[in-house]
C-alpha cells in the first residue's frame, strides 16, 4: 500500500458516521437485536480489497437519487456524494462536508464547511457548490424525487467564506434531514452540471461529488463501477473497486453468488432464504430496514367509516403469527407508525420499542373482533376487496389469511393482485376502502411518516384536531427527547380511533462472502460512505 | 424526352407483377399497418389504470403541485387525442420523446438494448438453424430410425420445456458446476458479449429449434413422397440430384418459417433477458409497460412491428427469387 493509500481508522469511522459507543458494544460483543447478523458476528479487522462486486435485485437507470429515488440509488449515491450532514449507526445526524451547524432561529440553520473538503478531482468545494446543489435539489424538473423534501426552504445563501444560511419559510424540525446523501442532497459542482447540459447521474454525465467514490463506468439497468479516490476528508477507504450489478432475478442472484462472482447481495428475498443460507461459503446479515407494513382504512369510505368495524378487524390481524410464519420471525411486529430505529437515537432500541409498544396495545382477539362487529352498522358481515403489489407476496399472504379469519364473522375480503404502478393508485382511493402501505422510511427523523399520515391528505381521509394540534407542536419542538414525546402522544391519540392498523416493522436481509462481514450492521449502515464498514474476517 | 422516358420506365417498374411494385406496396401497408398500431397501443396504454406521474414518484408524500407538474412536463393532463397527435407529429419528425422512467430520450434509452437483442435473437437464430435444419433433413431421409425417433422425442422436451426453466438448468449446469459460461450479465463487449449470450441463446433456440426441426422434417417427408421423385428416380438420376431437387422445394416452407422465427425471437427474448440479467429491450417493454412510460412503450412496439414487417418482406422476396413458379406468376 502506498502511503498515500494509508487511512486512519479512527478518522475513518468517525467520517463514516459509526459511533464510538456503537464500537464499544460490537468490542464488548454487545448483541443487541438488528445490530449483528445471525451469520457471523462482527469480528474482523479493516484490510485492503480489491474488489467487492455487489448485487442489487433490481436495476437503476439513473445514479441521481433526485430522478430516480429507490432505496438503491441511496447506497450507491452516498459512496459518491455527500450532504451537510450524515447519519451515523444509530440514526443521529453527524458532520459529513459541514463540520458542524448550528440553528439560529426556528427558521435557520447555519452551516460551517468543512475546511479542505475537495472534489473526486481536486477541486476544492465552495459554498457556491452547496448554494447551487440546493437549488438543484430544489428543482422540481431536475430533481422530481427529492424537491417537496425543499418546498419548505425559502433560500440557501453564502455568508461567510466557508458558511451557507439555509432560511426556511415556516419552521420544521424535521427540515435537519434535508441536506443529507441519506435523503436530499447531494452536493455538486455548478460548473460540472452545466458542463453537462444540465444532466446528472447518467452515462454521459456520471455523479460527480465530494465522496470517497467516483464512478467509473455505469451503463443504466446493467451496472456501475466505482473506483476509490484519495481526495476524501474521511481518508481513503480500504475497498479500492465497487463494481455493482443489477440481477432481477433471485435465483440467478443465488447462483452468481454461489459460483463466487458477486460478494454481497443488498436485500435479498425472504423467499428463497433457504437457498441463500445453504450457499457455501455466504453468511447471512438481518438488519431492520425501518420499513412499515400496516393497514390503512379510507374512514370516509363505508362500511369503514365506522369504528367499530376498523376495530374488529384490528382485533382480528395476529401479527405475532405473521411475523413468525410468513416472515420466519424477520420482522417486528408492529404497534405504532414509527419505526424504532427512528426514534433509537433519543430512546435507545429497547427503550424505543418499549415506548412505542404502549401507543397501541390491540392484541388478537377473535371474540373480540365479533363483539365490535355486533355493535357496528354492519352487524352481519359485509364483502370488500384489497389490491396488493404482485411485489409484496407477504403482503398478499397476510390478507389472504386475514380473509379466512374474518370469513366466520361474515366478512368477505377478496384480495385482488396487480402490479405495483397499480398498487400506487389504491393508497388513500375512494374506490379502496381497505388498503396498505408498505412505506420505507429515508430518514431518521422520527415524523417521517406520521406527518403524512396524520397529516392534511393523509390517506386515511382522517381528521383529529388535537392530532393536528400535537404534529403542528412537533415541527417546531427542537428538542429531540420532548419532539419524540409529542409524537409518540400525536399516535397514541390518532391509533385510539384506528384509522390504521400497524402490522410489521421490516428487516432487510443481505448475503455477504463469508470471507467478509458488515461491521455493525443496521439500519443506516448503507445510508452513509459503507464500504470501510466491509471487514474481512480473519 | 427525359420524361417520357422516366415515366416509362415508372410505368415498367410499377406494372402488375414488378418486384418493385410488390416491395412499394409492401412498404405502404406496413407504413399503414405501424400507425394503425401505434394508435391501438396507445389507446390501450391510455385505459389501463395507473398514473406515470405517481409511479415516478412512488409511495410519497407529495404534494397535488408536484404531480401537476410532472403530469404538465410530459402532457399527460391533455385530452387523449392531442397527446396522440402530439406524440405522433414528433415521431414524424423522428423525435420519439423522452421517457418518464428514466428521463432521457428514447432513442438514447433504446440505442444499447436493441444492439444486445439483436445479438440475442441473431445468435440464437444462427443455432436453430444449424441445429435443426440438419438434424430436420437427417431425420426425414432415414425417418422411423433411431436418429429420427430419438431427436422427435427430444424435440417434444424442447417444444414443452419452459423458457425459464431451460434457462436455469443451463445456468446451474454450465455456469456453477462445470463453471464454462457466466452467470449473468452482458459481458464487456466484443467477443466476451458472445461469450456471455451462449447460454441465453441456447434457452432461446431450444423450443425454437425443436419447432424448426419438426417442420423441416414434415416438409422433407412431404417432397420426398412427391410424384416427381419416383419419376427422377425411374429415369435413373443421382442420389445426389434428387436430393437436391427435394431439399431446394422443400425449403421454401421451411424459409417463410425461418422468417418468422426470427422476428418471434426478436419480440420475445423478454423471459431470457430477466433469467440472464441482459439489459435487452424485452426486459425495458415489460417495465414501461407497468409504468405506463408511452414513449418507450410505442416506440419498442413500432420496432418489433417493423422488425416483423420487414423479414416477412425479405422472406417472401427470397421467396420470389428461389421459387420459379412465383417468379413467373409475379410477387402477390
Amino acid at each position: 500500500m502506498s502511503p498515500s493509500m494509508q487511512f486512519n481508522r479512527r478518522t475513518l469511522l468517525a467520517g463514516t458516521g459509526v459511533s464510538a459507543l456503537a464500537m464499544l458494544i460490537a468490542a464488548c460483543g454487545g448483541d443487541d437485536k438488528g445490530m449483528a447478523g445471525n451469520g457471523s458476528a462482527s469480528s474482523g479487522s479493516l484490510k485492503e480489497i480489491d474488489l467487492l462486486t455487489v448485487a442489487f435485485p433490481s436495476s437503476l437507470s439513473n445514479l441521481y437519487p433526485g430522478q430516480e429515488a429507490g432505496n438503491f440509488n441511496y447506497y450507491v449515491a452516498c459512496l459518491v456524494g455527500e450532504g451537510l450532514v450524515a447519519p451515523d449507526g444509530t440514526g443521529k445526524l453527524v458532520p459529513a462536508l459541514a463540520s458542524k451547524w448550528e440553528q439560529t432561529s426556528p427558521t435557520t440553520y447555519v452551516y460551517t464547511l468543512r475546511d479542505g473538503a475537495k472534489f473526486s478531482d481536486g477541486t476544492p468545494l465552495t459554498p457556491e457548490d452547496v448554494v447551487y446543489s440546493v437549488g438543484l435539489s430544489k428543482d422540481e424538473e431536475k430533481s422530481p424525487n427529492i424537491a417537496y423534501y425543499w418546498a419548505n426552504v425559502d433560500k440557501a445563501e453564502k455568508t461567510g467564506d466557508n458558511e451557507v444560511t439555509i432560511t426556511l419559510a415556516s419552521p420544521d424540525v424535521a427540515f435537519e434531514w434535508g441536506p443529507c446523501a441519506a435523503n436530499a442532497l447531494w452536493i455538486t459542482s455548478q460548473a460540472y452540471v452545466e458542463g453537462n447540459g444540465g444532466e446528472m447521474g447518467t452515462p454521459k454525465a456520471l455523479l460527480y461529488g465530494t465522496g470517497p467514490y467516483k464512478v467509473t463506468k455505469f451503463e443504466p439497468d446493467t451496472m456501475v463501477e466505482l473506483e476509490r479516490v484519495d481526495t476524501w476528508w474521511g481518508g481513503v477507504p480500504p475497498v479500492k473497486t465497487v463494481r455493482i450489478e443489477f440481477i432481477t432475478e433471485e435465483a440467478t442472484r443465488v447462483l452468481a453468488r454461489k459460483s463466487g462472482d458477486i460478494d454481497l447481495a443488498i436485500s435479498i428475498s425472504l423467499d428463497q432464504l433457504s437457498q441463500w443460507e445453504n450457499a457455501a461459503d455466504t453468511s447471512v446479515l438481518f438488519a431492520p430496514d425501518r420499513s412499515y407494513v400496516g393497514i390503512d382504512f379510507n374512514t370516509a369510505v363505508e362500511p369503514f367509516d365506522d369504528i367499530h368495524v376498523r376495530r374488529a378487524i384490528a382485533y382480528a390481524c395476529d401479527r405475532a403469527t405473521v411475523v413468525e410464519k410468513l416472515l420466519i420471525g424477520h420482522a417486528e411486529p408492529a404497534t405504532a407508525l414509527i419505526t424504532p430505529d427512528q426514534i433509537s437515537s433519543v430512546l435507545g432500541l429497547e427503550g424505543a420499542r418499549k415506548a412505542l409498544k404502549e401507543v397501541l396495545d390491540l392484541p388478537f382477539d377473535l371474540d373480540k373482533a365479533k363483539e365490535e362487529l355486533a355493535l357496528s352498522k354492519v352487524p352481519d358481515g359485509f364483502s370488500t376487496k384489497v389490491g396488493v403489489s404482485s411485489s409484496a407476496p407477504q403482503i398478499s399472504q397476510f390478507f389472504q389469511s386475514l380473509a379466512e379469519t374474518v370469513k366466520p364473522l361474515g366478512i368477505n375480503i377478496e384480495v385482488e393482485e396487480m402490479p405495483v404502478e397499480q398498487w400506487y393508485d389504491t393508497i388513500g382511493s375512494a374506490d379502496w376502502g381497505l388498503a396498505y402501505m408498505w412505506y420505507f422510511n429515508a430518514t431518521g427523523d422520527p415524523a417521517e411518516m406520521s406527518s403524512w399520515f396524520l397529516g392534511e391528505g393523509n390517506p386515511a381521509s382522517y381528521s383529529n384536531d388535537a392530532v393536528t394540534e400535537l404534529m403542528a407542536q412537533a415541527k417546531e419542538e427542537t428538542d429531540p427527547a420532548k419532539r419524540v414525546e409529542i409524537l409518540l402522544e400525536a399516535q397514541k391519540t390518532a391509533l385510539a380511533d384506528i384509522p390504521y392498523i400497524p402490522l410489521w416493522w421490516g428487516e432487510a436481509a443481505t448475503a455477504i462472502n463469508s470471507k467478509y462481514t458488515i461491521e455493525d450492521f443496521g439500519s443506516y449502515s448503507l445510508l452513509s460512505p459503507w464500504t470501510p464498514r466491509i471487514l474481512t474476517v480473519d | 424526352m427525359d420524361t417520357a422516358h422516366s415515366y416509362r420506365r415508372l410505368t415498367q417498374l410499377l406494372s402488375r407483377g414488378s418486384l418493385t411494385r410488390f416491395v412499394i406496396v409492401r412498404l405502404a401497408a406496413t407504413g399503414l399497418l405501424l400507425l394503425v398500431l401505434s394508435f391501438v397501443v396507445f389507446a390501450l396504454l391510455h385505459l389501463t389504470p395507473g398514473d406515470p406521474a405517481r409511479n415516478l414518484v412512488g409511495v410519497r408524500n407529495v404534494t397535488p403541485e408536484l404531480l401537476q407538474s410532472i403530469r404538465d412536463k410530459y402532457h399527460l393532463n391533455d385530452p387523449f387525442m392531442s397527446q396522440y397527435l402530439h406524440w405522433l407529429g414528433n415521431v414524424l419528425h423522428g423525435d420519439f420523446g423522452e421517457s418518464i422512467r428514466n428521463n432521457t430520450t428514447v432513442t438514447t434509452l433504446l440505442s444499447d438494448r436493441v444492439t444486445l437483442t439483436l445479438q440475442l435473437a441473431s445468435l440464437s437464430f444462427v443455432l436453430t438453424v444449424l441445429v435443426a435444419v440438419p438434424l430436420g433433413i437427417a431425420a426425414a431421409w432415414r425417418s422411423g430410425s433411431v436418429l429420427d425417433r430419438s431427436v422427435s422425442a427430444a424435440s417434444i422436451v424442447g417444444i414443452g420445456a419452459p423458457t425459464y426453466a431451460v434457462g436455469l438448468l443451463l445456468l446451474y449446469v454450465f455456469g456453477l458446476w462445470l463453471d464454462i459460461f457466466p452467470v449473468y450479465g452482458s459481458g464487456d463487449g466484443g467477443l466476451d458479449r458472445w461469450w456471455h449470450l451462449v447460454l441465453p441463446a441456447i434457452t432461446l433456440a431450444s423450443g425454437l429449434a425443436a419447432m424448426v426441426f419438426k417442420l423441416t422434417r414434415t416438409a422433407v417427408i412431404a417432397e420426398l413422397n412427391q410424384d416427381y421423385v419416383a419419376f427422377a428416380q425411374s429415369r435413373g438420376l443421382s442420389h445426389r440430384q434428387i436430393r437436391s431437387l427435394v431439399l431446394r422445394n422443400a425449403m421454401i416452407p421451411v424459409a417463410t418459417s425461418l422468417g418468422l422465427v426470427f422476428a418471434f425471437l426478436f419480440g420475445g427474448t423478454i423471459l431470457v433477458e430477466v433469467t440472464f440479467a441482459l439489459q435487452g429491450i424485452g426486459s425495458l417493454l415489460a417495465g414501461s409497460v407497468t409504468f405506463k412510460d408511452l414513449p418507450v412503450v410505442q416506440a419498442i412496439t413500432l420496432l418489433t412491428a417493423t422488425v416483423i414487417a420487414l423479414t416477412a418482406l425479405t422472406v417472401d422476396i427470397l421467396y420470389y427469387l428461389v421459387d420459379p413458379r412465383v417468379r413467373k406468376r409475379g410477387p402477390r
